[in-house]
C-alpha cells in the first residue's frame, strides 16, 4: 500500500552536468558509501538508506520476516514504548520510518528538519543498536500482516502479480511474496528476527543517498557515529544468477472482474557499465512509447500501458502491465507481441532516439525537486553503480549513442518469443 | 504489503501555507486570467499549472464525467499542434506533463527546466481557446475513459460501493454525489457538441488560475504570460450553483456485501467543515482535532491501535478547500480476531469520549506547534505549494486566506477545538458504510 515501488522508471535517470547538481561522494572511514545533493536552499534534510535484508534472505517455512523486522524497526528502539517513540518523531516533524518493498531490500527513509539533525541521527542509532523486539508489538505486526494477507486475498492485481512472480522464478526465493504468507509468518519467533537483523544489517551492503541542508563533513560525521557499532560483514550473501523459468508461456487465472488484467515479463539485463545501461534504458523507453501510442491512443485498448525494468539483483526483468476488457486481450497481446518484433527487427528510428535523448537529459533535473525525491535517486544510483561513477560518465556517453549500437541492443535483449504473459478475467 | 499507520503528515504537506515561505507574487492580465508566481531556488526547474474552475460539480444532468472527458480530450491536439505533438514537443525538452480532474478544478500541468518556460506557455496558452475536436480522437478517447472507469472502480469491490454510498449520502442531484470519472451511460452518450459546448462555457482566461513554481521570478513570466496568453479574449463568466452548507442525508448506515470482499472494512463519515463553508478558525481548528483523535499511534485512537489491538489498519481524510461541505471520512479495517461489529463499538466509545472528555489545552498546544513546525516541508516542494495555492483560488478563495494560515492556527483555542469536536462528531451525523465479504460467522 504504501511500499516505495522499488522500479527504475526509465524517466529518472539521466544527467547532464547542470551547474547546479553538485554531487559529492562520500567514502566514510568505515568504508560506508554515501552520495549526497547539498543544498541549503532548503530547512529539510532527506535520507535514503538501504541494506540488503529482502525477503529473499526469509527461510521458506519463516517468510515474512523480512517485512515484520522492517515494521518493528519502525515502531521503536530502547526503552521507548511505540507510542511515545512516535510521539518523539511528531514533535520533531520527522519521519523515519524503515520498509522491504523489493526482495532484495529494506530501505529506511529520514525527512527531518535541519534544526533536529542530531537528535534524529541519535534515535536511528538507537534503533540499530537496540532495537526494540518486544513481544507485544512482534505479535500484533504479526497479525497486521496476516489481516494484510487476507485482505488482500481477492485483490486482482495482487493475484496477477503474485502469479507471475511464482511462475516466472519458480523454485527461487524471489517467487515468495516479500510480506510472507500466513503460514510463514505463524512460524516466525522473535529470535529469528534477531538472527535476521545481526547477519543482514551491515555495513558491507549499506548504501546511502542524501539530500538536503547536511553539508559533507556534517553527513560523514553522522554516518561514522550512526553505523559505527552494526557488523561490518554480512552473513553468506546470494550471489546467484538466476534464469526466468517458463519463458514464452501464457497462464490463465478465471477471475470475475470486469476487465482483465495482463502482466508480461521478459529477462532484461544486469548494470555492468553506464553505456549499455543508458542504451537499455532508452530502448525500452522508446518501446514504451511505442506501446502506449499503439494501444491507448490509436485503439483505445486501455488507460494505462507500462513497462518498466525491474532491477532484481539477481534476475533483472522488463515487465509490463495492462488492463482491458475482456473482448480486447487478444488484440491486446496480439499488439503487444507486434511491437516486440518490429523494434527486435527493423529497431529505432534516428527521430525516437533523438527525442529519447533529449527526453533523458532533459528531465533528469526533475528528480531534485524536493529533498526526498533527491535522496530517493541518488540511493537508486549508488545502487546501481557502487563505484558512486554512473553519474559523472552519463553525459558523455548518452551523446556518443548511435542507432547502430541501439539495433544492436535491440537484437541482443528484446525477444518476443521469450515473453510470458499470465492473464486474469473471465 | 504490510499495514501502516497511514502517513495523513501528506494531507497536511500540502494544506497550511505561508505565502511568504514562497515569496508569491500575483498578478492579473486584462483578459482577467489570475496569474501566481511561486520562488523557490531547490533545483533549476519550473512548473506550469493552469487550474480552470470546473469539474464534476459542473458536468450536466445526465452528462456526469464530461469535465474529466474534456480533460482528456485537451491532450488530442489544436489547429496549430495536431493530435500527439503537445506530448511530443514536452519530451523533447525532458519535461513532464499531465492532468486532473476532481468535484471543483481541472488542472494542466507541465513540469521542466526553467530554460524551457516560453515553450510550455506558448503550448499551454494555445489549448485554452483553440482545440479541435475529431471525431475518431474523440471515439477512441470514450473508450480509454470507459477502461479507465473499469479499472479504477468496477475492478475493485470496495470503489465500486462508495461510488454507490457516495451517491445515497449526498442525494442525486448534488455537485458532489457523481463520481469525477461519471457514470457508464453518460460517458456512453457525450457527444462532439457537449464537449464543445463544455469547452466553450467553462475554459477562458477569466474562469482560469495559472500558477508558476520554481527557479523563476514573476519578471521573467510576466512578458511571456503577456505574450502568449494576453490575446485570448475573456468571456462572460459561467455562473456558478450556490454554495450548499448542508448536507441532507443525516445519519444512516449501509451495509455491502460481496464474494470479492474477502475482510471487512468499517467507514465513519461525518459532515466536515470546509473554508467554503466555515470560518478559517474553524476549519483548522476541524484539522488539529482530527490529527489530535486519528494521526497514528501517539493519538486518541492509539489505544485500540496498540493496547486494544482493534484496529489493523486506519486512514482518515478531509478536503478543507472546497466550496461545498463534504464529509469526513475515517477508514478502518478490523484485526483479523475482531468482528467489524466490535470495532464499531470501540470506535465509537473512543469517539464518545474525546467529546464528554475533551481535548486538553496541552494537546492543542502541542499540535499548534507541531502544525506549524511541518510548514517548513512547503518550503522544500514547490510544486506542492503552488498545488495549495490552485486549489484554493480555483474555488476563489483568497490568497490572504492561504497566507494567514499560521497566524489562523495560532488564534485557535481550546475551546474552538472542543466545540468543533462537539458539532462534528455527533452520533446523529454519522453515517456508517460497511463493506463485509459475503459469509462469516461473526458479522450477522
Amino acid at each position: 500500500m504504501k511500499k516505495l515501488i522499488f522500479i527504475f522508471l526509465f524517466k529518472l535517470l539521466i544527467f547532464k552536468s547542470f551547474a547546479f547538481i553538485n554531487i559529492q561522494e562520500i567514502t566514510t572511514n568505515n568504508g560506508i558509501k554515501a552520495l549526497l545533493y547539498y543544498n541549503p536552499n532548503t530547512p529539510i534534510i532527506s535520507i535514503t538508506f538501504s541494506f540488503e535484508a529482502g525477503s529473499k534472505y526469509d527461510p521458506i517455512r519463516k517468510n515474512g520476516i523480512s517485512s515484520i523486522l522492517s515494521q518493528m524497526l519502525s515502531e521503536g528502539a530502547g526503552k521507548f514504548s511505540v507510542k511515545e517513540f512516535a510521539e518523539i518523531l511528531r514533535n520533531l516533524s520527522t519521519n523515519l520510518y524503515f520498509n522491504s518493498p523489493s526482495q532484495d531490500f529494506i530501505i529506511g527513509s529520514i525527512n527531518t528538519l535541519r534544526t533536529n539533525k542530531e537528535k534524529v541521527f541519535n534515535i536511528l542509532e538507537k534503533i540499530l543498536t537496540q532495537p526494540n523486539f518486544k513481544n507485544e508489538n512482534f505479535e500484533r505486526i504479526c497479525k497486521q500482516n496476516i489481516t494484510s494477507i487476507i485482505f488482500n486475498e481477492k485483490n486482482p492485481n495482487k493475484i496477477v502479480s503474485n502469479e507471475i512472480r511464482k511462475f516466472i522464478f519458480k523454485g527461487h526465493p524471489y517467487s515468495h511474496p516479500t510480506i510472507g504468507t500466513i503460514e510463514g509468518i505463524n512460524n516466525i519467533q522473535i529470535k529469528d528476527l534477531e538472527d535476521f537483523f545481526r547477519k543482514r544489517f551491515t555495513k558491507e551492503t549499506l548504501i546511502i543517498g542524501a539530500s538536503g541542508n547536511i553539508t559533507k563533513e556534517e553527513l560523514l560525521y553522522f554516518i561514522d557515529k550512526t553505523f559505527k557499532n552494526i557488523p561490518n560483514k554480512a552473513s553468506k550473501l546470494l550471489g546467484d544468477k538466476l534464469t526466468l523459468k517458463q519463458k514464452g508461456q501464457s497462464k490463465f487465472i478465471t477471475l470475475d472482474i470486469p476487465q482483465s488484467i495482463i502482466n508480461f515479463v521478459q529477462e532484461g539485463i544486469y548494470y555492468k557499465d553506464t553505456k549499455e545501461f543508458i542504451r537499455y534504458l532508452i530502448l525500452l523507453n522508446i518501446l514504451n512509447e511505442r506501446l502506449s501510442k499503439k494501444i491507448r491512443e490509436k485503439n483505445g485498448l486501455t488507460y494505462c500501458i507500462n513497462i518498466s525494468s525491474i532491477l532484481l539483483k539477481h534476475a533483472p526483468i522488463i515487465k509490463g502491465s495492462i488492463s482491458t476488457k475482456k473482448t480486447n486481450v487478444n488484440k491486446a497481446i496480439e499488439l503487444i507481441k507486434k511491437e516486440w518484433e518490429k523494434i527486435r527487427e527493423n529497431g529505432i528510428t534516428i527521430k525516437e532516439l533523438q527525442r529519447a535523448k533529449k527526453y533523458f537529459i532533459g528531465s533528469y533535473p526533475l528528480n531534485f525537486v524536493n529533498s526526498k525525491s533527491s535522496s530517493i535517486l541518488l540511493h537508486k544510483e549508488l545502487l546501481l553503480d557502487k563505484s558512486g561513477n554512473f553519474i559523472q560518465r552519463y553525459k558523455q556517453e548518452i551523446k556518443k549513442i548511435n542507432i547502430e549500437q541501439m539495433d544492436k541492443l535491440a537484437k541482443k535483449i528484446i525477444k518476443p518469443k521469450d515473453l510470458t504473459f499470465v492473464i486474469a478475467g473471465k | 504489503m504490510a499495514f501502516k499507520y497511514l502517513l495523513i503528515f501528506l494531507f497536511f504537506s500540502y494544506n497550511p501555507i505561508i505565502a511568504k515561505y514562497f515569496n508569491s507574487k500575483c498578478f492579473t492580465l486584462k483578459n482577467g486570467l489570475k496569474v501566481i508566481v511561486i520562488n523557490n531556488k531547490q533545483a533549476p526547474i519550473v512548473t506550469q499549472q493552469i487550474w480552470y474552475k470546473v469539474g464534476s460539480s459542473n458536468d450536466p444532468i445526465g452528462k456526469s464525467g464530461l469535465s474529466h472527458y474534456l480533460e482528456h480530450m485537451m491532450f488530442k491536439g489544436t489547429t496549430k499542434y495536431p493530435a500527439g505533438k503537445f506530448d511530443k514537443k514536452i519530451l523533447k525538452i525532458g519535461g513532464r506533463h499531465n492532468a486532473f480532474t476532481s468535484q471543483n478544478f481541472t488542472c494542466f500541468y507541465q513540469e521542466v527546466s526553467k530554460e524551457h518556460l516560453e515553450e510550455i506557455i506558448k503550448l499551454e496558452s494555445d489549448r485554452m481557446t483553440n482545440l479541435s475536436f475529431f471525431l475518431k480522437e474523440s471515439n477512441t478517447e470514450k473508450k480509454v475513459v470507459l477502461e479507465e472507469r473499469l479499472m479504477m472502480i468496477k475492478n475493485q469491490p470496495w470503489a465500486k460501493f462508495l461510488e454507490q454510498a457516495n451517491i445515497i449520502y449526498y442525494g442525486k442531484n448534488h455537485p458532489l454525489a457523481q463520481h469525477v470519472l461519471g457514470n457508464e451511460s453518460d460517458i456512453k452518450s457525450f457527444t462532439i457538441k457537449n464537449l464543445k459546448r463544455h469547452y466553450r462555457k467553462w475554459y477562458m482566461p477569466n474562469n482560469a488560475i495559472l500558477i508558476f513554481a520554481g527557479d523563476i521570478s514573476v519578471e521573467a513570466v510576466k512578458p511571456l504570460v503577456q505574450k502568449y496568453y494576453g490575446s485570448i479574449p475573456s468571456r462572460t463568466t459561467p455562473k456558478k450553483s450556490l454554495t450548499l452548507t448542508r448536507i441532507l442525508q443525516q445519519s444512516k448506515k449501509l451495509t455491502y456485501r460481496d464474494s470479492k470482499i474477502t475482510h471487512p472494512i468499517l467507514y465513519f463519515w461525518y459532515p466536515a467543515i470546509t473554508y467554503g463553508t466555515s470560518s478559517p478558525k474553524e476549519v483548522l481548528a476541524f484539522s488539529i482535532l482530527t490529527n489530535i483523535m486519528f494521526n497514528g499511534p501517539s493519538s486518541k485512537i492509539g489505544p485500540l491501535l496498540l493496547e486494544k489491538k482493534i484496529i489493523a489498519d486506519l486512514s482518515f481524510s478531509l478536503s478543507i478547500f472546497s466550496r461545498y461541505m463534504n464529509h469526513f471520512s475515517i477508514a478502518t479495517i478490523p484485526m483479523k480476531d475482531f468482528s467489524i461489529n466490535e470495532l464499531e463499538t470501540e470506535l465509537l466509545k473512543i469517539i464518545t469520549s474525546v467529546i464528554k472528555k475533551g481535548i486538553t489545552t496541552k494537546e492543542v498546544e502541542t499540535e499548534k506547534k507541531r502544525m506549524l513546525q511541518h510548514i517548513a516541508y512547503e518550503k522544500d516542494y514547490s510544486f506542492a505549494g503552488a498545488h495549495t495555492f490552485g486549489k484554493a483560488l480555483s474555488q476563489d478563495f483568497s490568497i490572504e486566506l492561504i497566507e494567514n494560515t499560521p497566524q489562523n492556527i495560532l488564534s485557535v483555542n481550546t475551546k474552538d477545538v472542543n466545540n468543533i469536536a462537539k458539532k462534528i462528531f455527533n452520533h446523529n451525523n454519522l453515517f456508517k458504510i460497511k463493506i463485509l465479504p459475503l459469509k462469516t460467522i461473526k458479522d450477522k
